[in-house]
Protein backbone atom coordinates (compact mmCIF):
# COMPACT_ATOMS: atom_id res chain seq x y z
CA UNK A 1 0.00 0.00 0.00
CA UNK A 2 1.29 3.47 -0.88
CA UNK A 3 2.52 5.63 1.95
CA UNK A 4 0.59 8.82 2.74
CA UNK A 5 1.48 12.03 4.50
CA UNK A 6 -1.01 14.22 6.32
CA UNK A 7 -0.59 17.87 7.16
CA UNK A 8 -2.53 20.27 9.35
CA UNK A 9 -4.17 23.13 7.49
CA UNK A 10 -1.89 26.09 8.22
CA UNK A 11 -4.96 28.33 8.36
CA UNK A 12 -5.89 26.99 11.77
CA UNK A 13 -5.22 28.07 15.32
CA UNK A 14 -5.29 25.44 18.03
CA UNK A 15 -4.60 24.67 21.64
CA UNK A 16 -4.40 21.41 23.59
CA UNK A 17 -6.00 20.87 26.99
CA UNK A 18 -5.41 17.65 28.88
CA UNK A 19 -4.40 15.92 25.66
CA UNK A 20 -7.42 17.13 23.67
CA UNK A 21 -7.19 19.79 20.98
CA UNK A 22 -9.50 22.73 20.31
CA UNK A 23 -9.08 23.91 16.72
CA UNK A 24 -10.35 27.11 15.11
CA UNK A 25 -10.41 27.31 11.32
CA UNK A 26 -9.64 30.86 10.25
CA UNK A 27 -11.69 31.08 7.08
CA UNK A 28 -15.04 30.47 8.71
CA UNK A 29 -14.27 30.42 12.46
CA UNK A 30 -15.62 26.88 12.77
CA UNK A 31 -14.63 25.17 15.96
CA UNK A 32 -13.51 21.55 16.15
CA UNK A 33 -12.53 19.55 19.18
CA UNK A 34 -10.59 16.31 19.07
CA UNK A 35 -10.33 13.37 21.41
CA UNK A 36 -6.99 12.10 22.64
CA UNK A 37 -6.29 9.84 19.65
CA UNK A 38 -7.29 12.55 17.19
CA UNK A 39 -5.11 15.05 19.00
CA UNK A 40 -2.11 12.75 18.76
CA UNK A 41 -2.64 12.45 15.00
CA UNK A 42 -3.17 16.22 14.72
CA UNK A 43 0.03 17.04 16.58
CA UNK A 44 2.13 14.68 14.47
CA UNK A 45 0.53 15.70 11.16
CA UNK A 46 3.39 17.85 9.91
CA UNK A 47 3.22 16.72 6.29
CA UNK A 48 6.52 14.90 6.61
CA UNK A 49 5.72 12.05 8.98
CA UNK A 50 4.20 9.08 7.13
CA UNK A 51 0.82 7.81 8.25
CA UNK A 52 2.42 4.47 9.05
CA UNK A 53 4.56 6.21 11.67
CA UNK A 54 1.52 7.99 13.08
CA UNK A 55 -0.26 4.64 13.35
CA UNK A 56 2.77 3.30 15.17
CA UNK A 57 2.52 6.20 17.59
CA UNK A 58 -1.13 5.44 18.26
CA UNK A 59 -0.39 1.75 18.92
CA UNK A 60 2.33 2.72 21.36
CA UNK A 61 0.41 5.44 23.17
CA UNK A 62 -2.97 3.72 23.42
CA UNK A 63 -1.99 0.03 23.34
CA UNK A 64 -4.28 -0.92 20.46
CA UNK A 65 -3.73 -3.39 17.65
CA UNK A 66 -2.21 -2.01 14.50
CA UNK A 67 -5.20 -2.94 12.32
CA UNK A 68 -7.54 -1.06 14.66
CA UNK A 69 -5.24 1.95 14.80
CA UNK A 70 -4.95 2.00 11.00
CA UNK A 71 -8.69 1.85 10.54
CA UNK A 72 -9.34 4.59 13.11
CA UNK A 73 -6.56 6.84 11.81
CA UNK A 74 -7.76 6.50 8.22
CA UNK A 75 -11.33 7.38 9.18
CA UNK A 76 -10.17 10.31 11.31
CA UNK A 77 -7.92 11.76 8.63
CA UNK A 78 -10.68 11.51 6.04
CA UNK A 79 -13.10 13.28 8.37
CA UNK A 80 -10.68 16.14 8.97
CA UNK A 81 -9.81 16.32 5.28
CA UNK A 82 -13.50 16.76 4.47
CA UNK A 83 -13.72 19.53 7.05
CA UNK A 84 -10.79 21.31 5.44
CA UNK A 85 -8.56 20.83 8.45
CA UNK A 86 -6.04 18.42 6.91
CA UNK A 87 -4.50 17.65 3.56
CA UNK A 88 -3.34 14.23 2.43
CA UNK A 89 -0.60 13.63 -0.11
CA UNK A 90 1.49 10.78 -1.41
CA UNK A 91 4.73 12.70 -1.02
CA UNK A 92 6.17 14.42 2.02
CA UNK A 93 6.01 18.19 2.16
CA UNK A 94 9.17 20.12 1.40
CA UNK A 95 10.59 22.91 3.48
CA UNK A 96 11.74 23.52 6.97
CA UNK B 1 -18.15 70.34 13.46
CA UNK B 2 -15.37 69.28 15.83
CA UNK B 3 -14.36 65.73 16.64
CA UNK B 4 -16.15 63.81 19.35
CA UNK B 5 -14.19 61.47 21.53
CA UNK B 6 -15.60 58.27 22.93
CA UNK B 7 -13.72 55.81 25.11
CA UNK B 8 -14.87 52.24 25.61
CA UNK B 9 -12.78 49.81 27.65
CA UNK B 10 -10.01 52.38 27.77
CA UNK B 11 -9.80 52.55 24.00
CA UNK B 12 -10.47 56.06 22.77
CA UNK B 13 -11.82 56.83 19.31
CA UNK B 14 -12.15 60.24 17.74
CA UNK B 15 -15.41 60.42 15.81
CA UNK B 16 -15.45 62.79 12.85
CA UNK B 17 -19.00 63.55 11.74
CA UNK B 18 -19.53 66.56 9.48
CA UNK B 19 -23.26 65.90 9.33
CA UNK B 20 -24.77 67.63 12.38
CA UNK B 21 -27.49 64.99 12.56
CA UNK B 22 -24.93 62.20 12.78
CA UNK B 23 -22.83 64.12 15.31
CA UNK B 24 -25.92 64.65 17.43
CA UNK B 25 -26.77 60.97 17.30
CA UNK B 26 -23.27 60.02 18.42
CA UNK B 27 -23.28 62.57 21.23
CA UNK B 28 -26.61 61.32 22.54
CA UNK B 29 -26.12 57.59 21.97
CA UNK B 30 -22.68 57.46 23.60
CA UNK B 31 -23.16 60.20 26.18
CA UNK B 32 -21.98 57.96 28.99
CA UNK B 33 -18.74 57.23 27.15
CA UNK B 34 -17.68 60.64 25.83
CA UNK B 35 -14.01 61.35 26.37
CA UNK B 36 -11.48 64.12 25.95
CA UNK B 37 -8.52 61.73 25.95
CA UNK B 38 -6.28 61.70 22.87
CA UNK B 39 -7.90 59.22 20.49
CA UNK B 40 -6.10 56.08 19.40
CA UNK B 41 -8.56 55.55 16.57
CA UNK B 42 -10.10 57.97 14.08
CA UNK B 43 -13.52 57.09 12.73
CA UNK B 44 -15.23 59.14 10.07
CA UNK B 45 -18.98 58.89 9.75
CA UNK B 46 -20.91 60.36 6.86
CA UNK B 47 -24.27 59.98 5.20
CA UNK B 48 -23.87 59.15 1.55
CA UNK B 49 -25.54 57.10 -1.15
CA UNK B 50 -24.07 53.62 -1.35
CA UNK B 51 -24.24 50.89 -3.97
CA UNK B 52 -26.46 47.87 -3.39
CA UNK B 53 -25.39 46.19 -0.19
CA UNK B 54 -25.82 42.75 1.40
CA UNK B 55 -28.49 42.34 4.07
CA UNK B 56 -26.16 40.69 6.57
CA UNK B 57 -22.86 42.01 7.87
CA UNK B 58 -20.00 41.21 5.51
CA UNK B 59 -16.41 41.87 6.57
CA UNK B 60 -13.66 41.00 4.12
CA UNK B 61 -10.04 41.79 3.42
CA UNK B 62 -9.54 44.82 1.25
CA UNK B 63 -6.08 44.88 -0.25
CA UNK B 64 -3.09 44.97 2.09
CA UNK B 65 -3.03 43.22 5.47
CA UNK B 66 -5.02 45.01 8.13
CA UNK B 67 -7.49 46.60 5.71
CA UNK B 68 -11.08 45.43 5.69
CA UNK B 69 -14.33 46.30 3.96
CA UNK B 70 -17.41 46.34 6.16
CA UNK B 71 -20.84 46.19 4.56
CA UNK B 72 -24.42 45.76 5.52
CA UNK B 73 -27.68 46.92 4.00
CA UNK B 74 -27.44 50.25 5.80
CA UNK B 75 -23.70 50.96 5.71
CA UNK B 76 -20.49 50.57 3.74
CA UNK B 77 -17.14 51.22 5.37
CA UNK B 78 -13.48 50.42 5.59
CA UNK B 79 -11.18 49.64 8.47
CA UNK B 80 -7.44 50.16 8.49
CA UNK B 81 -5.95 48.45 11.50
CA UNK B 82 -2.41 49.58 10.79
CA UNK B 83 -3.37 53.23 10.93
CA UNK B 84 -6.24 52.82 13.40
CA UNK B 85 -8.73 54.42 11.06
CA UNK B 86 -12.24 53.67 9.97
CA UNK B 87 -14.62 55.36 7.57
CA UNK B 88 -18.22 54.53 6.98
CA UNK B 89 -20.96 55.78 4.71
CA UNK B 90 -24.39 55.45 6.23
CA UNK B 91 -27.46 55.14 4.06
CA UNK B 92 -29.33 57.18 6.69
CA UNK B 93 -28.30 58.98 9.86
CA UNK B 94 -29.27 56.13 12.10
CA UNK B 95 -27.93 55.17 15.53
CA UNK B 96 -28.25 51.45 14.85
CA UNK B 97 -26.02 51.74 11.79
CA UNK B 98 -23.45 53.73 13.75
CA UNK B 99 -23.59 51.24 16.60
CA UNK B 100 -23.08 48.28 14.27
CA UNK B 101 -19.98 49.85 12.78
CA UNK B 102 -18.55 50.75 16.17
CA UNK B 103 -19.12 47.23 17.49
CA UNK B 104 -17.11 45.88 14.56
CA UNK B 105 -14.37 48.51 15.02
CA UNK B 106 -13.98 47.63 18.68
CA UNK B 107 -13.99 43.89 17.99
CA UNK B 108 -10.93 44.44 15.80
CA UNK B 109 -9.23 47.15 17.82
CA UNK B 110 -9.40 45.27 21.11
CA UNK B 111 -7.50 42.27 19.83
CA UNK B 112 -4.29 44.28 19.85
CA UNK B 113 -5.13 45.35 23.39
CA UNK B 114 -5.55 41.72 24.41
CA UNK B 115 -9.29 42.10 24.70
CA UNK B 116 -12.45 40.58 23.31
CA UNK B 117 -16.00 41.69 22.64
CA UNK B 118 -18.23 38.89 23.84
CA UNK B 119 -21.94 38.19 23.49
CA UNK B 120 -22.54 38.37 27.21
CA UNK B 121 -24.25 40.34 29.90
CA UNK B 122 -21.95 41.64 32.59
CA UNK B 123 -22.67 43.02 36.01
CA UNK B 124 -20.67 44.36 38.93
CA UNK B 125 -21.53 43.31 42.43
CA UNK B 126 -19.49 44.24 45.50
CA UNK B 127 -16.72 45.52 43.26
CA UNK B 128 -16.44 42.26 41.29
CA UNK B 129 -17.56 41.62 37.73
CA UNK B 130 -19.57 38.61 36.56
CA UNK B 131 -19.94 37.65 32.91
CA UNK B 132 -23.07 35.82 31.68
CA UNK B 133 -22.43 34.41 28.27
CA UNK B 134 -24.81 33.15 25.63
CA UNK B 135 -26.37 33.58 22.23
CA UNK B 136 -29.55 35.47 21.52
CA UNK B 137 -32.37 34.07 23.63
CA UNK B 138 -30.08 32.56 26.25
CA UNK B 139 -31.21 35.03 28.91
CA UNK B 140 -28.59 37.78 28.97
CA UNK B 141 -31.10 40.60 29.23
CA UNK B 142 -33.19 38.57 31.67
CA UNK B 143 -30.18 38.15 33.95
CA UNK B 144 -29.60 41.91 33.80
CA UNK B 145 -33.24 42.66 34.60
CA UNK B 146 -33.16 40.27 37.56
CA UNK B 147 -30.09 42.01 39.00
CA UNK B 148 -31.41 45.37 40.15
CA UNK B 149 -28.89 45.48 42.99
CA UNK B 150 -25.92 45.13 40.62
CA UNK B 151 -24.25 47.67 38.35
CA UNK B 152 -24.91 47.01 34.69
CA UNK B 153 -21.90 46.83 32.38
CA UNK B 154 -23.92 45.46 29.46
CA UNK B 155 -26.92 43.25 28.75
CA UNK B 156 -25.64 42.26 25.29
CA UNK B 157 -21.99 42.84 24.38
CA UNK B 158 -19.37 42.88 27.08
CA UNK B 159 -15.69 43.66 26.85
CA UNK B 160 -12.97 41.78 28.67
CA UNK B 161 -9.30 42.69 28.65
CA UNK B 162 -6.31 40.89 30.07
CA UNK B 163 -3.39 43.01 31.17
CA UNK B 164 -0.50 41.87 33.35
CA UNK B 165 -2.35 38.61 34.04
CA UNK B 166 -5.30 40.55 35.42
CA UNK B 167 -8.70 40.15 33.80
CA UNK B 168 -11.06 43.10 33.88
CA UNK B 169 -14.55 43.48 32.50
CA UNK B 170 -15.62 46.86 31.10
CA UNK B 171 -18.91 48.62 30.69
CA UNK B 172 -20.08 49.20 27.14
CA UNK B 173 -22.74 51.27 25.40
CA UNK B 174 -23.65 48.22 23.30
CA UNK B 175 -27.05 47.20 24.55
CA UNK B 176 -29.57 44.48 23.80
CA UNK B 177 -33.26 44.28 24.59
CA UNK B 178 -32.73 46.33 27.73
CA UNK B 179 -31.99 49.39 25.55
CA UNK B 180 -29.82 50.78 28.31
CA UNK B 181 -26.12 51.50 28.17
CA UNK B 182 -23.81 50.01 30.77
CA UNK B 183 -21.87 52.11 33.23
CA UNK B 184 -18.51 53.37 32.05
CA UNK B 185 -16.49 51.49 34.63
CA UNK B 186 -14.42 48.34 35.00
CA UNK B 187 -14.01 45.67 37.64
CA UNK B 188 -11.99 42.48 38.11
CA UNK B 189 -13.74 39.56 36.43
CA UNK B 190 -14.31 36.77 38.94
CA UNK B 191 -16.57 34.37 37.06
CA UNK B 192 -17.80 33.40 33.61
CA UNK B 193 -21.25 31.79 33.51
CA UNK B 194 -22.65 30.03 30.44
CA UNK B 195 -26.41 30.48 30.50
CA UNK B 196 -29.03 27.74 30.38
CA UNK B 197 -32.73 28.14 31.11
CA UNK B 198 -34.09 25.68 33.64
CA UNK B 199 -36.57 25.09 36.42
CA UNK B 200 -34.08 25.64 39.24
CA UNK B 201 -30.87 27.51 39.92
CA UNK B 202 -27.67 25.49 39.68
CA UNK B 203 -24.06 25.99 38.74
CA UNK B 204 -21.49 23.46 37.65
CA UNK B 205 -17.80 24.14 37.17
CA UNK B 206 -16.59 23.86 33.58
CA UNK B 207 -13.01 22.90 32.74
CA UNK B 208 -11.00 25.17 30.44
CA UNK B 209 -11.38 23.06 27.29
CA UNK B 210 -15.16 22.92 27.59
CA UNK B 211 -15.23 26.58 28.59
CA UNK B 212 -13.27 27.50 25.49
CA UNK B 213 -15.74 25.54 23.35
CA UNK B 214 -18.58 27.43 25.02
CA UNK B 215 -16.91 30.84 24.84
CA UNK B 216 -15.55 30.99 21.30
CA UNK B 217 -18.90 30.93 19.47
CA UNK B 218 -19.86 33.96 21.55
CA UNK B 219 -16.84 36.07 20.67
CA UNK B 220 -17.58 38.86 18.22
CA UNK B 221 -14.93 38.27 15.60
CA UNK B 222 -14.93 38.88 11.86
CA UNK B 223 -11.41 38.42 10.50
CA UNK B 224 -10.55 35.33 8.48
CA UNK B 225 -6.78 35.74 8.76
CA UNK B 226 -4.96 33.01 10.62
CA UNK B 227 -2.80 35.40 12.62
CA UNK B 228 -5.81 37.26 14.00
CA UNK B 229 -7.66 33.98 14.55
CA UNK B 230 -4.68 32.75 16.56
CA UNK B 231 -4.70 35.95 18.61
CA UNK B 232 -8.40 35.57 19.40
CA UNK B 233 -7.93 31.94 20.37
CA UNK B 234 -5.00 32.89 22.57
CA UNK B 235 -6.92 35.64 24.38
CA UNK B 236 -9.96 33.38 24.83
CA UNK B 237 -7.77 30.58 26.15
CA UNK B 238 -6.01 32.93 28.56
CA UNK B 239 -9.41 34.09 29.73
CA UNK B 240 -10.86 30.65 30.53
CA UNK B 241 -7.62 29.64 32.22
CA UNK B 242 -7.53 32.75 34.39
CA UNK B 243 -11.18 33.01 35.40
CA UNK B 244 -13.36 30.25 36.92
CA UNK B 245 -16.03 29.14 34.43
CA UNK B 246 -19.41 27.60 35.14
CA UNK B 247 -22.59 26.42 33.49
CA UNK B 248 -25.40 28.38 35.11
CA UNK B 249 -28.92 27.00 34.94
CA UNK B 250 -31.44 29.56 36.12
CA UNK B 251 -35.13 30.22 36.38
CA UNK B 252 -36.80 33.60 36.26
CA UNK B 253 -36.00 35.00 39.68
CA UNK B 254 -32.91 36.58 41.24
CA UNK B 255 -32.12 33.47 43.30
CA UNK B 256 -29.30 32.54 40.92
CA UNK B 257 -27.13 35.05 42.78
CA UNK B 258 -27.34 32.94 45.93
CA UNK B 259 -26.12 29.94 43.96
CA UNK B 260 -23.30 32.01 42.51
CA UNK B 261 -22.34 33.33 45.94
CA UNK B 262 -22.26 29.79 47.34
CA UNK B 263 -20.29 28.49 44.36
Amino acid sequence: MAEHYVARNAQTAWRVYDGEAVILLAEDSTLNTLNAVGTLIWEIADGKTPVSAIVGGICEAFEVERAVAERDATAFVEKLRQRGLMTVSETPQDGS
Amino acid sequence: MGDLGIAIAGLCAGIVARDPGVAGLVRERYKGFLSTEPPGWRIELKVAPTPSLPDDVVVRRDGPPGRFQVMRGDLAGTLDLRHSRGTVSLVHANEFSIDTFLRIVYSFALIEAHGLVIHAASLVRNGRAFLFCGRSGSGKTTIARLSQHATLLSDELSIVRITDHRVRCYGTPFWGDLAQAGEDRAAPLVGIYFLHHGSRHAIEAVRPKRALERLLPNVLFFAKEVDMTAQVLSIAADLVEAVPCFDLTFRLDPGFWEVIDRG
